[in-house]
């Protein structure tokens, strides 16, 4: 992958990923050692977007495995398409066709799934493997494999190489701690919460008719919101995105305490942070400086 | 690109090293990888520098305080040395101070004198001042000087207690015998002790009521992490599945008997049951109140508990567990509304109750966790009577609330841990560790 750190931090800002130095390094590292990127921190902090924004910057195929509870091998790699040899050997008996068992595992019986298409692509796609904490640690294992060697198993034909060794990215939100295997076989990166100029800047460049004043409003209101220690489920950067289109919406030029008590269900997706956040009128107004975040951690 | 380290391979597996040292996990093949992306980056720039290591070395965020630290001392130190080789560089060697009573040395134990020299300079000099001021007063004779022996002891005691205090919270550092890593090692350590995740490794008695709303949600974090666990691990994966015929020949009737979609069938678990014994006496309500709501709200889900708190007496709790309490309601239970409260304890005539009273909560599948600090009237007896209860249970665990490095000072901690597994449960690190570790493994 030939490009440079500042090549890369200019095509990322294209894409209108905002990134502080340290993920640009950290992605660059990955690039070139070809190792897979582990990508940890709280939802909504664009740890996806990452891979979306590789895939742009590459121009290529962007292959997803999204993991949850129960992900086997044969929903992440292959499966061969058990109806459809079945309807072949029928066929076969009725209409009095030849054939041995071996055409009955041909490439048009094998139904690819995201591990096994991002190995075979006919260009270096980037891979997805998104919440990878979802899924059991049978499945973990099995990745160590693909994520070692680039290469899988598949009996009937053998072993199958990547083609062109794949961008992985691997994305947690630490619901499950992973095993030490699979993070040595990567390069880690935490992404927490932006900073107000960071967070400002997202929201500028997402929503370019979006006023200055605002957008630093809406920021800081987050960064303050984020720091609550009462707060359950810290509003996310996807969040304040919703929020700065719901004041729009609603005709709401500034951040004050009626566009706040309207829009707050836009920020807040559980009860008792919506209750709590009615329980602190005047919440705008205090300009006491907030304390030190503790979102990095999430257990 | 500039590298202004002329043997970077030493300068590599040294901060490796030091790393290693401070309780971090690297693996030779992250030190390649690490040596790898140094040759990416350009070396003027101190921060990719650091981004470089940081991404290849550290693999976990609870990691990135040591590394950083670590990354200050080794390759920013400040200007000091360190002389240690192998062990853990001494306080610098001053003049022994002399305890001097109107001239006369006092008989002051030689452990005692080197608390003295661990001490900082001011609180060092309050004794020797107490000492100077006390030979010169009005109308003290030499009778006085065992009264000023005995309070030099005293106080000197208590500084004891206190420095052991403070080394239950410090890092355990592995020392390599290099003078330059351990200087690193060293410095590493100092800073690092005043930046500890405060709450995490308090001891739990200790936790102000103005810090109870940053721990109740640390403990929702952390039953949410684990119950995510528990309720995932009872679950069988398709792999270990069964087919169900019976299912798969009714399912697949509709295509003539081909067999085209196949049912699996999971294989039932019952829940282990789980008998808590706490200790309510004394300053154990902290404890209890943590580690019963921690506890509760992290495994109800996938197990059968019944509580009990005991002091001279046994008393159920269960039923007030029921209505899941918060922390300060659990709290009011136990110290309001319980009998057993602040009592002394009698551990032995506890479990009598529990065998003769409450018989059907004694299962072969039982697992017995005992919160206490082992501290109890008739020990030996206690420690028969658990060991009768051991043979009727599956297994006892025993959560200790003293820090691990007091209980060889405790003649009762020995005793009972002949008859049950014993953990330190005296943080809420301890507790997740031991609930991660230990209990969530149970139900396998």
């Amino acid at each position: 992958m030939s490009i440079s750190l500042e090549g890369l931090k200019e095509a990322l800002a294209r894409t209108g990923y905002i990134a502080e130095q340290e993920v640009v390094v950290t992605l660059f590292l990955a690039l070139k050692l070809g190792k897979p990127l582990l990508i940890e921190g709280p939802p909504g902090v664009g740890k996806t977007e990452i891979a979306k924004a590789l895939a742009t910057i590459f121009e290529t195929e962007l292959i997803r495995l999204q993991c949850y509870e129960g992900l086997d091998e044969s929903r992440a790699l292959y499966e061969w398409n058990y109806q459809r040899q079945l309807l072949k050997i029928q066929l076969q008996k009725e209409l009095g066709g030849s054939g041995s068992e071996q055409d009955l595992f041909g490439p048009e019986y094998l139904l690819e799934r995201p591990l096994l298409k991002s190995l075979t692509s006919e260009q270096q796609s980037v891979l997805l493997i998104d919440e990878v904490d979802k899924t059991d640690e049978q499945f973990e294992a099995f990745l160590f494999e693909i994520l070692s060697d680039f290469q899988v198993s598949i009996p009937e034909w053998g072993t199958v190489r990547a083609k062109h060794i794949p961008i992985v990215i691997l994305t947690s939100n630490h619901d499950r701690e992973l095993s030490d295997g699979l993070r040595r076989r990567c390069v880690y990166l935490h992404i927490g919460y932006p900073s107000i100029e960071k967070e400002t800047a997202i929201l500028e460049s997402r929503l370019p008719g979006i006023r200055h004043q605002l957008a630093a409003e809406l920021a800081t209101a987050l960064h303050r919101m984020r720091a609550l220690p009462e707060i359950e489920k810290k509003p996310a950067i996807s969040e304040g995105l919703d929020w700065a289109q719901a004041l729009a919406a609603l005709g709401h030029e500034q951040l004050d305490e009626q566009a706040l008590q309207d829009t707050l269900g836009v920020v807040f997706k559980h009860d008792h942070d919506l209750r709590k956040m009615r329980e602190m009128p005047g919440f705008l107004e205090k300009n006491d400086p907030p304390p030190r975040l503790q979102d990095s951690k999430k257990r | 690109m500039v590298n202004p380290f002329p043997n970077t391979p030493t300068i590599l597996v040294e901060f490796c090293q030091i790393l290693r040292g401070l309780g971090v996990r690297v693996s030779t093949t992250e030190a390649l990888d690490a040596a790898s992306a140094l040759a990416h980056l350009d070396w003027s720039d101190p921060e990719a520098f650091r981004t470089g290591l940081q991404a290849t070395l550290i693999k976990r965020m609870d990691d990135r305080p040591l590394f950083q630290q670590a990354f200050k001392s080794y390759f920013q130190p400040a200007e000091r040395t360190c002389g240690c080789g192998g062990q853990k560089a001494q306080p610098q060697e001053e003049g022994e101070t002399e305890f001097l009573f109107q001239g006369k040395p006092l008989d002051i134990p030689d452990e005692l004198k080197e608390v003295h020299r661990k001490l900082p300079p001011e609180d060092q000099r309050r004794i020797t001042d107490f000492l100077e001021r006390t030979s010169t007063g009005n109308k003290v004779t030499e009778k006085f000087q065992s009264i000023a022996e005995r309070m030099v002891t005293g106080s000197l005691e208590y500084w004891r207690r206190q420095l052991a205090e403070q080394t239950v919270q410090s890092f355990q550092v592995d020392y390599t015998g290099n003078p330059r890593i351990d200087a690193a090692l060293e410095a590493s350590t100092e800073a690092l002790q005043s930046s500890l995740p405060a709450l995490m490794q308090r001891d739990l008695a200790k936790i102000a009521e103005s810090e109870l709303p940053q721990v109740i949600q640390l403990l929702k974090r952390m039953a949410k992490a684990l119950a995510t666990q528990l309720s995932r691990r009872r679950r069988r994966s398709r792999a270990t599945q069964q087919v169900d015929l019976r299912r798969t020949i009714r399912g697949n009737l509709r295509y003539g008997g081909t067999l085209l979609k196949v049912s699996y069938r999971q294989r039932s678990r019952t829940k282990p049951k789980i008998l808590l014994l706490c200790d309510v006496s004394g300053s154990m309500v902290k404890y209890v109140t943590f580690v019963l709501q921690f506890l509760t709200s992290v495994a109800n889900l996938a197990y059968n508990i019944e509580s009990f708190i005991f002091a001279e007496e046994l008393e159920r709790l269960t039923p007030s567990m029921r209505t899941h309490p918060s922390l300060g309601e659990l709290s009011e239970i136990i110290t309001n509304r319980s009998a057993q409260w602040g009592k002394g304890t009698h551990l032995q005539q506890s479990l009598v109750s529990l065998r003769t009273r409450h018989r059907r909560v004694i299962q072969p599948s039982t697992v017995v966790i005992v919160l206490s600090d082992t501290k109890t009237i008739q020990a030996e007896a206690a420690a028969a009577e658990l060991a009768q209860l051991r043979r009727s249970v599956k297994q006892i665990l025993w959560l200790n609330t003293l820090p691990r490095e007091d209980w060889p000072r405790h003649r009762t901690t020995g005793l009972f841990q002949a008859h049950a597994r014993m953990l330190p449960c005296n943080t809420l690190a301890d507790l997740a560790k031991v609930v991660g570790s230990e209990i969530f493994h149970l139900g396998q």
